[in-house]
């Protein structure tokens, strides 16, 4: 546990673990600005489980499913730990979503979903791959980082 | 029963035992057991975009069935043209119709309508997404002309890159056991999730770019058009364009009893030379489109069972 205190202790609030080293601030950038809330950041810590790797610490915050959901296709393997009175109550393993609901939007312009108001929803095919199929159009997207911006 | 009110969007929403049953079906209204099967029903045709030959097989298979039909064939007649969004426009028709069918050029259209539909609806084309029920007139021609699809030779050819029809019925085949020789030029190949898909099913494939070298172990030889558009270089098209077409100087390199489909229309792919020539089963394979839709129209309202 020595790490943990590498990085601003936080009372309430959730620890992301196990980022790949250098994802840290893709992280903040797509599920940590809506927040006014202490945001503590650790980057290329040792990890006996995966080398280097990245921490973020969100006081206050609890990821919604949405916020859960996009950080799955970014770093598969993170764990989310809730803390509560400066105690890890929860740990969370996060795996890739088998359904995106509205989490992302589709690349084909001549998709149903870009031309009306209609809630997205892509199936994953292949989990190696991060592949999906939109629900409406049935293209697939190997989904990289750029599809959650 | 077991059918009834379903939407018949995609292949991806389909199995097996559904495309069993309605090759079932179709054989026995082709056979003219279900005459006016749905008679006092009402079938909304929309064609939001036109489509002269998919219209007039659903309009015949319509007659068929003893069904009334409302509808437009163009989007400038529909109430979109006046901005009215797709879902409400079939939000109304669906208090009028008990089956919608519907062709629009946005992919996700018909998934989107089935939505908000109430009644059973039936994609006709949604852009260059899905064409379900070519690919089940194409199925069920094969059915019928060889007795199974299980353990045939069927070999793909044309654009299997864009190719709709070639997406979907390979999607259909998936779910039997055929062995499939995927016959393309080089830049015109199966997109490679569809090889995966194949390989996750188990499904045998070979991919070349001649089909005389396969011919006579083929059971069913399905072409394609291959699009000018699709080639930077002209010269490349027409190199192509040649190999491709099936004519005098090649027909013979197919078996005796390989029999040749065609989703029509066709431009050079087959040469009308070889029209008369017993294995061209393509304008009997249109047919059979009136048959299967009949059909699939009576499985949907519940008036084939
Ligand atoms: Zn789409």
């Amino acid at each position: 546990m020595k790490e943990i205190y590498k990085v601003y202790r936080i009372e309430n609030g959730t620890v992301i673990d196990h980022l790949p080293a250098g994802t840290a601030l893709k992280v903040i950038e797509i599920i940590g600005k809506n927040s006014d809330d202490f945001i503590a950041i650790g980057m290329n810590l040792d990890s006996r489980k995966i080398g280097k790797k990245d921490l973020i610490k969100y006081e206050n915050k609890f990821l919604a499913r949405d916020e859960t959901d996009k950080l799955a296709l970014l770093a598969p393997g993170a764990s989310i730990n809730i803390v509560k009175d400066g105690m890890v109550v929860e740990k969370r393993k996060i795996s890739i979503p088998a359904i995106l609901k509205n989490i992302i939007a589709c690349k084909n312009p001549n998709c149903i979903c870009n031309l009306e108001k209609v809630e997205t929803e892509f199936y994953l095919t292949n989990e190696e791959k991060k592949q999906y199929r939109c629900k409406y159009c049935e293209r697939e997207y190997e989904i990289s980082d750029d599809f959650l911006f | 029963m077991k059918y009834k009110g379903i939407d018949i969007i995609s292949l991806h929403d389909l199995d097996r035992s559904f495309l069993d049953y309605l090759m079932k079906k179709t054989k026995e209204v082709k056979e003219g057991k279900w005459q006016n099967a749905c008679k006092g029903k009402i079938v909304a045709s929309l064609f939001f975009e036109p489509s002269t030959r998919t219209k007039l097989s659903f309009d015949t298979a319509i007659a068929l069935t003893g069904a009334s039909v409302i509808g437009f064939s163009s989007a400038a007649a529909s109430s979109t043209s006046k901005g009215e969004s797709l879902s409400d426009t079939i939000k109304t028709i669906d208090q009028y119709a008990d089956i919608i069918v519907m062709r629009h050029s946005v992919e996700g259209a018909a998934r989107r309508a089935a939505e908000v539909a109430n009644a059973p609806v039936i994609n006709a084309g949604d852009g260059a997404n899905q064409h379900p029920t070519q690919t089940f007139l194409d199925l069920f021609t094969i059915f019928e002309l060889k007795e199974r699809v299980d353990n045939l030779k069927i070999g793909l050819m044309g654009d299997l890159r864009f190719g709709r029809t070639i997406h979907s019925l390979v999607m259909a085949l998936s779910f039997y056991n055929a062995e499939l020789f995927l016959i393309s030029p080089s830049i015109l190949k199966l997109p490679s999730y569809y090889l995966d898909y194949l390989e996750s099913k188990g499904i045998k494939y070979h991919e070349l770019e001649d089909f005389t070298e396969v011919g006579n172990e083929l059971d069913v030889l399905y072409c394609t058009r291959i699009q000018r558009e699709r080639f930077a270089d002209p010269v490349e098209y027409q190199k192509v364009a040649n190999s491709y077409e099936i004519s005098r100087d090649n027909i013979e390199s197919l078996a005796k009893n390989t029999i040749i489909l065609h989703p029509l229309p066709r431009v050079n792919e087959i040469s009308p030379t070889v029209d008369d020539d017993p294995r061209a089963r393509y304008f009997y394979q249109a047919k059979n489109g009136v048959y299967t839709r009949a059909a699939l129209l009576g499985i949907v309202a519940g008036s084939i069972s």
